[in-house]
């Protein structure tokens, strides 16, 4: 895939960069906290996780205690899936996400729709909205992307009217793409 | 890289909104209910003068 190859690029310019020192000083004690908060709810907090695996725009992202603080977005819809010592499986849909990297060593800004892996290996994910993956409705999804294809095709839409039913008819497809697992 | 959105002069947190409206519309009807609840979103107002609050004024998304 033409992303992955892009984000590996990513990544090997990043071990070269002086980033890397971030990975190395990180005395996170190999141990990834995730911090997982929406406006109306916090998720997890403080909570130890394995691995948190993102779908970024970039392809598939996995995230391990010690990662080299990382800018990539995620898609218009994603899964997160958060891997932790319990083995239950954790799975979330959110709709639009960034990754950032945190450059100062302070708290972590926090603001709606990013994620932020800081160098002492707590991640923060803020969005505006996720679901547990079971709550998904692929019915739903199918409907509603069929009615903003629609509205993408009408004639006499305007440009900004389109653009916003292609937001829409994404979210629907990573929707549809998300439920069937 | 560039977006198809900001090309047409959306920002990123109403796109972000629409996204999350989108999603809110594609669960299963008991998860559905309680995720429309949070869709209305309101602004209570009230205007000080003198030290007291005048009339409590609520604001709507639409009337905004």
């Amino acid at each position: 895939m033409l992303f992955r190859s892009a984000l590996v690029a990513v990544r090997s310019a990043a071990n070269f960069s002086a980033r890397r020192l971030y990975a190395s000083e990180a005395g996170s004690g190999g141990k990834l906290r995730l911090n997982f908060a929406l406006p109306h709810q916090t998720i997890l907090k403080d909570f130890e996780a394995i691995q948190v695996n993102i779908q970024s725009s970039e392809g598939d992202m996995g995230i391990l205690a010690d990662h080299v603080p990382t800018i990539a977005q995620l898609a218009n819809g994603g899964v997160i899936e958060i891997l932790a010592a319990d083995n239950k499986p954790r799975k979330f849909f959110v709709e639009y996400l960034f990754i950032l990297p945190h450059t100062a060593q302070s708290s972590s800004p926090v603001s709606g729709g990013f994620a932020i892996i800081n160098p002492d290996s707590s991640l923060n994910i803020n969005a505006v909205e996720a679901v547990a993956v079971e709550d998904l409705d692929a019915e739903a999804a199918r409907k509603g992307a069929d009615e903003a294809s629609r509205k993408m095709n009408a004639s006499g839409a305007s440009e900004k009217d389109k653009a916003e039913a292609r937001v829409e008819f994404e979210l629907f497809e990573a929707v549809l793409a998300a439920a069937k697992v | 890289m560039s977006f198809f959105w900001r090309e047409v002069g959306l920002t990123y947190l109403h796109v972000s909104n629409i996204s999350a409206a989108a999603l809110r519309r594609s669960l299963k009807p008991d998860a559905k209910l309680a995720a429309l609840k949070r869709e209305e979103q309101f602004i209570k107002m009230a205007k000080w003068a003198n030290g007291k609050a005048g009339d409590v004024k609520l604001l709507y998304k639409d009337q905004a």
